[in-house]
């Protein structure tokens, strides 16, 4: 099993290789890179996705002090305050801590948030604000080509990912609009929930980042 | 001597700021709020009705509270009400948006909701006013000219930049701000941005627009006054 990425086309190909070194497309899928050049966002600058042959690592949910929306684990329970003006959500089963007090996020916010992303003014149960969604993909470069993250070798700070704005619009049957990332590469929540049942998420399979000018010429399936 | 000098003219500066304040709260309801929609004067207490109160303005006649109220299903209808200083009369419009904020301009009263709309309030009713501001804006002077800033967007797919504008004098600076929210003084806007690191004070001219100066203020926290900071 090998993925192969080319920003400049949008493509993710999942390719099945065969004993006598036959390629086979799996499955090709709509994914969106950073932008070819770099970028000037105040709050972390747009870098293009970094080409390269890497290694999958692993998939985590993710968390960043980097990204205001991002300090909090997608999923995490919530409790709607309107009476003290906030919104708590669940950092241990028994014990629940603000999120204005802890991420300076006010229950307005919170309300103008889930209403722009599922057109109901509610506080959401659960927290789907989290800007890498649900979990994310991360690989490493393989220095020394033993398939382990190991030696000098580090995770890269780019991940495979999906987007609120997508999560909401697959679950109302929406079509999906993608937009460019800051870095990462930005799935449909469908087809990373393919990729992960097919394997190709697993530790270990190579992945190849493109250059943005390469181009997948092959008859498409 | 000259110190004593200087000293008596701190005073003077001191007791001239406490007496506009005084006459400043003359002007107003003196009611106090609850998030949960309570008001309350001295004498006694009303309920407004709102489940969730999040924004008061304050007028002589009475105090305007901007909120929500909850449905069995959970969902949040914003609403503006109005309850007069002797607590005994309430008003109350329902809103398609929520209210950001309430503001005079050209002595008239506005809304202003978080997509940038605004309304006009003549008699007891609002009334939709083409004067548009851009979603997420604050108003932070409506006196002279009318300065608005937008904060720096919680999402990392919102591309908008954290800024200051003046509709009045059509000028715009990019200013990645979110934490403190700028505020004017004497005629100089203040902001401090929070990226790309937090805590670069600003001071921009409210005429044109250019920030006239910038310095380090990683001290900063929300809610302190930044005025001081110009006395200092």
């Amino acid at each position: 099993m090998e993925l192969h990425f080319f920003p400049g086309q949008k493509l993710l190909l999942a390719l099945h290789i065969t004993g006598n070194n036959q390629v086979k497309v799996a499955g090709r899928y709509e994914a969106w890179s950073g932008p070819s050049t770099g970028g000037t966002d105040p709050r972390m600058p747009e870098e293009p996705t970094w080409p390269g042959e890497y290694i999958i690592a692993k998939a985590k949910v993710y968390l960043t002090p980097s990204w205001k929306l991002s300090g909090i684990k997608w999923g995490t329970p919530l409790q709607d305050k309107p009476s003290i003006n906030d919104v708590w959500y669940r950092i241990k089963p028994q014990t629940w801590a603000s999120v204005k007090k802890d991420h300076a996020i006010s229950r307005k916010d919170i309300i103008r948030l889930h209403f722009e992303l599922y057109q109901i003014r509610t506080v959401p149960p659960t927290w789907v604000f989290n800007d890498f969604g649900p979990v994310v993909i991360m690989w490493f470069e393989d220095r020394n080509n033993n398939k382990q993250l190991d030696g000098d070798e580090t995770l890269s700070g780019q991940f495979f990912h999906t987007t609120p704005e997508n999560e909401a619009q697959v679950s109302a049957n929406l079509p999906v609009t993608f937009k460019n990332s800051h870095g990462c590469i930005h799935l449909h929540p469908k087809d990373r929930n393919l990729l992960f049942s097919q394997g190709f998420f697993n530790p270990g399979t190579p992945f190849t980042i493109h250059s943005y000018y390469e181009r997948y010429l092959e008859k498409p399936l | 001597m000259k110190d004593i000098l200087k000293n008596l003219c701190k005073s003077g500066v001191i007791l001239l700021c406490s007496w506009l304040n005084a006459c400043a709260v003359v002007e107003k309801s003196k009611l106090q709020w609850r998030y949960d929609g309570r008001v309350f004067s001295p004498l006694a207490e009303v309920n407004t009705g709102l489940d969730n109160a999040y924004y008061a303005f304050d007028t002589p006649e009475g105090l305007y509270l901007a909120g929500f109220k909850v449905d069995g299903k959970n969902i949040n209808h914003p609403y503006l009400v109005f309850i007069n200083k002797q607590l005994n009369r309430q008003i109350e419009w329902p809103q398609t948006q929520a209210v950001e904020q309430l503001f005079f301009y050209k002595k008239q009263l506005y809304l202003l909701d978080e997509t940038g709309h605004t309304q006009i309030k003549t008699d007891n009713h609002w009334r939709e006013h083409p004067l548009t501001l851009s979603a997420n804006s604050r108003v932070i002077t409506s006196e002279k000219a009318l300065i608005a800033c937008v904060p720096t967007p919680l999402a990392s797919a919102d591309y908008t930049r954290g800024h200051c504008y003046s509709i009045t004098k059509n000028w715009r600076v990019d200013i990645a701000w979110r934490s403190v929210t700028p505020t004017l003084c004497n005629n100089i806007l203040m902001a401090v941005s929070d990226y790309p690191s937090r805590g670069t004070l600003h001071q921009i001219d409210i005429d044109s627009g250019k920030i006239i100066k910038s310095s380090s203020e990683p001290q900063i926290t929300p809610g302190q006054s930044l005025c001081d900071l110009l006395m200092n």
